[in-house]
């Protein structure tokens, strides 16, 4: 539990994402567009591996026949069903407040045994679970 | 992306499965030529022929799989090795009854003569590519219906190897399957002991009709929801035309159709044979009296009602108890995990019955350790 370091910054570029174990749970970290997102590698519907699924911005429409598609809005959908989740919250873009998967802080930080400076390349990825 | 595909479930179910729909796939046509004549393959050829008939809509998310699915540079259902250890190993399955994907389409092809080539080809590839490789497949023979005389001669050709238990029909269709132009396929079917496996699709594609009584939806979600449509028209046909007045020992497997329905449709058909028997003068008994001989429901895509209570209400009106078989539908997008599939509040005979033992029963599987069939 606590601070898990993951991978250095160099090594999650926009557009990638790591999977990790930690106590025996699957938990995955994603750099989307510079953000950073880390969520638990389980889907609450059926267990599917949720954060192989695709990541994408949220399509959304103010009235019938509208399409917008907000790209500000991380959205990971689970490779088994398809069911949308929003990345920054953990919360299923259908049925929110009883559909969610633990969303975990992401942070990036020098490594904790350096106690020079290290370049923003070299800081870590920690997940805080 | 890096780290374990490994599945995080816990995947006990605590039985021995039988998956009753899984999707094995070719990666292109070209997976066909060492069964087909040269005639065909030369067709193919100069034509491009590359496709056969797809279902209308695009599938949502996923492009309609599983993505975990996809073997590196492949076709979801195209790697036995990947289908045997994410499936079979994965969950237990004792036997996966397959229905090759695509190849129920080939009942909209226009052209006949190229549908029953096409049609023995799916057949060979996969008895040897697939029911030979491995003793826990079991298969669905496709037929097309176009020239039923050709699809009695396929019948006849392929339906005794010990490990095809089912001719394959999508539920789209030209008309109702109850009806007498089908016979001539039912007597060979009964004669041969294969149930007849009517499986999801195959409603708006090329030749059929619109895929609802009421012309085309917008929307894959509606096509989708409504298919269950299809499957109600087949089954009051086969129970008004008489089938099984003349056909006393064909089964008929529901797969990927929905269930709870049963419970309205039998209803209503009941009553209204109470006022309109005489139009259908061979039956014998109420339609609903049919249906535990003759019909099976495969469970995916499971219904997910708010009050898991509710299903397991839904499921005891029915006789689900007796009448439905788990299937995966691996490696599609609407996959059912077993130890998620089923509602909770499911008591365990029926749970087992479900899961294992309707399927063992119906396609005549107890006792045969080597994994062949009595028929």
């Amino acid at each position: 539990m606590g601070k898990h370091p993951v991978c250095r910054v160099s090594e999650l570029p926009p557009g990638a994402r790591w999977i990790f174990e930690v106590d025996g749970r699957s938990v995955g970290v994603f750099n989307v567009g510079g953000r950073f997102y880390a969520l638990r590698n389980r889907c609450p519907h059926q267990g599917g591996p949720l954060c192989l699924g695709r990541v994408s911005g949220l399509v959304l429409a103010g009235a019938p026949g509208e399409h917008a598609y907000a790209e500000g809005v991380p959205v990971l959908r689970c490779p088994w069903h398809g069911w949308e989740f929003d990345m920054r919250t953990g919360k299923a873009i259908v049925d929110p407040e009883k559909t969610r998967v633990r969303a975990y802080r992401v942070t990036v930080e020098p490594p904790r045994a350096e106690t020079y400076p290290v370049s923003v390349e070299d800081q870590v990825v920690y997940v805080h679970l | 992306m890096t780290g374990s595909l490994r599945q995080q479930t816990d995947t006990r179910v605590g039985v021995r499965l039988v998956d009753c729909d899984v999707h094995p796939n070719i990666r292109t046509i070209k997976d066909l030529y060492p069964y087909l004549s040269r005639r065909w393959v030369a067709y193919i050829e100069e034509t491009g022929f590359s496709q056969i008939p797809q279902n209308p809509y695009p599938k949502g998310a996923n492009r309609g799989v599983r993505l975990d699915a996809v073997p590196a540079g492949g076709v979801a259902g195209s790697d036995l090795g990947l289908m045997r250890t994410q499936l079979l190993d994965q969950y237990d399955v004792e036997f996966a009854i397959l229905n090759p994907e695509h190849s129920y389409r080939l009942n909209f092809l226009p052209n006949a003569d190229f549908a029953a080539a096409l049609a023995s080809a799916f057949n060979d590839w996969l008895i040897y590519e697939w029911l030979e490789k491995d003793p826990r497949f079991l298969g669905s023979a496709v037929i097309t219906t176009q020239d039923p005389d050709q699809a009695v001669n396929e019948i006849r050709r392929v339906g005794k190897h010990p490990r095809i238990v089912q001719i394959l029909l999508p539920a789209g269709a030209q008309r109702p399957y109850g009806q007498r132009y089908y016979w001539p396929i039912y007597a060979a079917a009964e004669e041969l002991g294969l149930a007849i496996g009517i499986h999801f699709g195959g409603t708006g594609v090329s030749t059929g009709h619109p895929p609802t009584p009421v012309g085309w939806p917008s929307y894959y979600i509606e096509w989708h929801t409504l298919m269950p449509q299809a499957f109600q028209a087949h089954l009051v046909s086969f129970i008004c035309e008489g089938v099984f007045e003349r056909f006393k020992g064909l089964k008929v497997t529901l797969i990927e159709g929905g269930f709870t329905w049963l419970v309205h449709v039998l209803w209503r058909l009941d009553k209204n044979f109470r006022a309109l028997r005489s139009e259908v003068p061979w039956l014998k008994r109420f339609p609903s009296e049919y249906v535990p001989e003759h019909f099976r429901f495969t469970t995916q895509p499971m219904e997910e009602p708010e009050n898991e209570a509710d299903l397991v209400a839904v499921i005891r009106l029915m006789g689900g108890e007796r009448l439905l078989m788990y299937a995966t539908d691996y490696p599609h997008w609407d996959f059912d995990a077993p130890e998620y599939a089923l509602p909770r509040g499911l008591d365990e005979p029926t749970r087992v019955r479900v899961l294992r033992e309707n399927a063992l029963e119906w396609y005549g599987l107890n006792g045969q350790a080597s994994g062949l069939p009595g028929k």
